[in-house]
């Protein structure tokens, strides 16, 4: 959390897209966000929190001329990616930082062997000669844990299991050891055990390379067992954001405690506790239309007529924890 | 489980699908049973044959081999005009309700054909079904003259469960209704699923990938892998204690929301991807990613045998561990 460690600084981004009517509005506001070496940050929200569009921003890849990056830093390796040429961000691209997505059959190239999408992505940003990439790329392909990697090398995509591609999507972001590895839903297509493999893979190569990782998911499990922070989102903000251990204890911002209680618990219901899960009422704003208080209040149980006026401020309230509600400590547990 | 109460039941069920690559058999002699007002929860994964098995038992699919009784009667090979009164006992509710439900009719002509279908009630009639309809599964009676796209997802499967359960059916096969949803949406359908079956007893088979979501809704659950139900049995004694090397590894494999400190946590690890359902491992068909496996596992295939003790009452397991017993 302290600066000096940081291998990703974001400051105040904010990401646009157009309206109908033709006026811009926010889907990412504000965000602040560090990222330390060997540390996973989740990031959770539910569908149109904006926590796709975060990643797309800090990757400089939102879809254009819809939206546009409408302010604010991202320091990488000591320069603002915000600032560079797009050939320069390009050769940050998969070299610096690198992202995989959930559905690796729409980012893979169906017409080429896996082998060679692995030597591409190579050679685009590091000379070396064509025996030496081949070698390279076998040895990726090992390192996620392929079976038989010199058989897989020459096989097309669809060839392979949806975990397989998954590791062949992770050789790739990995081939020219990134120091930020951001992972989009990587396991949401995924079954529970294939899940497991996934995400024990990237935390080991984490710690082998010294990577930070941003890891967006919607899956509170995921969230405890394999990141150490934890920043909810909604409706394009940073709502609350904490260690994962004191987040999981006690989440100080009512959205987050109703997403931890529409969860179901099987624990609890084979010990036969109540089988009611909490439901959150009415649906997520439409972000070209918002009012001027805290987006959540009309979903909020605990709002108060003071939440409607104006957003509460993201407030630092110690020990790595922020939260954007005026009413923050009546839940430290 | 008792049998008197018993709404259908299933004995050594195949259902072969001809693919390019061969013949697989997707279900392999399944056989189980569903208790009135009873969820059952089905779990495996992609390619287990889950899905095919769910659509089996309501003739979606013609079965090969096996039997399926439902309310008495044995409706295996009954032809299309003999199953029509049965049908209306029997329903199904998918995963994708916007692929279920027809784009260019209203909500109301969608509620109103299972009506129709089955001759019941006049138009009069219908409008008023179909308003409290929609009042059962939280729509307001406004939105029946709506098309399916003028609805979110989470509202879009109420409207596929108004339809399944219009006849007041017996059974409904629940195939990934949820997997869709962002989980608050989820929660939703989930208590309303639970409800409804409170109001009218309806028994559930409950399809899903997410053990989670099953072990929250189903009182038994059974384990299906490579087209075979390796184990079976209520829902705290798989919870607490999985007896088939299978079912430990998928239930360990659930990441648990809770803070590390408090989490209890043994991940069985397993190497591996499933082997290809055309041509399955002789023997037990897990044998060539279990930790336990012996030598005969090689070649016996465990037959799939009560196992006494443990908790939550009776359990079958298809495993020679347990076979001394």
């Amino acid at each position: 959390m302290n600066g000096t460690s940081s291998v990703l600084s974001i400051r105040k981004l904010r990401t646009e897209f157009r309206s109908e009517a033709g006026h811009w509005f926010p889907v990412v506001r504000d965000i602040d966000l560090e990222l330390a070496a060997g540390e996973t940050l989740a990031v959770v929200g539910e569908s149109g929190c904006g926590k796709s569009m975060l990643a797309y921003s800090m990757m400089r890849l939102v879809p254009q001329p819809a939206g546009r990056i409408g302010g604010g830093q991202v320091w990488l390796a000591g320069q603002d990616l915000l600032s560079l040429s797009e050939r320069d961000m390009r050769a940050i691209r998969g070299r610096e930082m690198s992202m995989i997505f959930q559905e690796p059959m729409t980012s893979l190239n169906p017409l080429m062997t896996v082998g060679r999408q692995v030597v591409e992505s190579i050679v685009e940003h590091e000379r070396c000669r064509p025996a030496q990439a081949t070698r390279r790329a076998l040895e990726l392909l090992d390192l996620v844990g392929i079976p038989e990697p010199g058989k897989r090398y020459e096989q097309y995509p669809h060839h392979l299991s949806g975990g397989m591609r998954q590791r062949v999507m992770i050789a790739i972001a990995l081939a020219c050891k990134p120091k930020v590895l951001i992972a989009d839903e990587p396991t949401t297509a995924l079954d529970v055990t294939i899940q497991a493999q996934v995400l024990a893979l990237i935390d080991r190569l984490k710690r082998d390379l010294g990577m930070g990782v941003i890891l967006i998911t919607h899956d509170l499990g995921i969230v405890a067992e394999w990141s150490q922070r934890v920043m909810v989102m909604y409706a394009g903000r940073k709502v609350e954001e904490a260690d994962v251990e004191s987040f999981f204890v006690a989440p100080m911002h009512p959205y987050s405690r109703a997403l931890m209680e529409s969860v179901p618990q099987p624990e609890l219901a084979a010990a036969g506790q109540s089988l009611e899960l909490a439901e959150i009422p009415g649906a997520v704003p439409a972000l070209d239309k918002m009012g001027p208080g805290c987006a959540f209040a009309t979903r909020c149980s605990y709002a108060r007529d003071s939440c409607l006026p104006a957003e509460p401020a993201l407030r630092d309230l110690g020990a790595g924890r922020v939260v954007a509600c005026v009413r923050a400590e009546e839940f430290a547990s | 489980m008792s049998t008197a109460r018993e709404l259908l039941s299933v004995t050594g069920l195949v259902k072969h699908h001809h693919t390019a690559g061969g013949m697989v058999r997707a279900v392999d002699s399944v056989s189980f049973g569903v208790a009135t007002g009873e969820t059952l929860g089905l779990v495996g994964e992609s390619g287990c044959g889950k899905s095919t098995l769910g659509r089996t038992l309501i003739r979606l699919h013609e079965p090969d081999e096996g039997a399926i009784v439902f309310d008495g009667t044995d409706i295996t090979h009954l032809g299309r005009r003999a199953l029509r009164p049965v049908r209306r006992h029997l329903q199904m509710i998918f995963q994708d309700p916007y692929a279920s439900l027809n784009p260019r009719r209203s909500v109301e002509q969608i509620l109103s054909e299972p009506f129709e279908v089955h001759g019941v009630g006049d138009r009069f009639d219908r409008r008023e079904r179909v308003g409290s309809l929609l009042a059962r599964v939280g729509l307001r009676s406004d939105h029946a003259g709506r098309y399916p796209h003028e609805f979110s997802g989470g509202q879009r499967q109420r409207i596929a469960i108004a339809r399944a359960i219009a006849l007041e059916p017996k059974l409904v096969v629940c195939d990934e209704p949820v997997s869709a949803l962002d989980v608050s949406i989820q929660a939703q359908i989930i208590n309303l699923l639970r409800r409804l079956q409170t109001e009218s007893g309806i028994s559930y088979v409950f399809i899903s990938h997410d053990l989670s979501v099953i072990g929250h809704l189903a009182d038994r659950i059974a384990v299906m892998y490579l087209g075979e139900i390796v184990e079976i049995a209520s829902r705290s004694a798989l919870w607490h204690e999985p007896l088939h090397p299978y079912s430990q590894v998928l239930f360990s494999a659930i990441p648990i929301p809770a803070a590390p400190s408090q989490a209890r946590r043994r991940r069985v690890a397993m190497a591996g991807e499933p082997p290809s359902p055309i041509d399955p491992p002789p023997g037990c068909r897990f044998h060539t990613r279990c930790p336990h496996a012996m030598p005969r596992c090689r070649e016996d295939a465990p037959r799939l045998g009560v196992v006494a003790g443990g908790t939550g009452g009776q359990r079958r397991v298809a495993c020679h561990l347990y076979e001394a017993q």
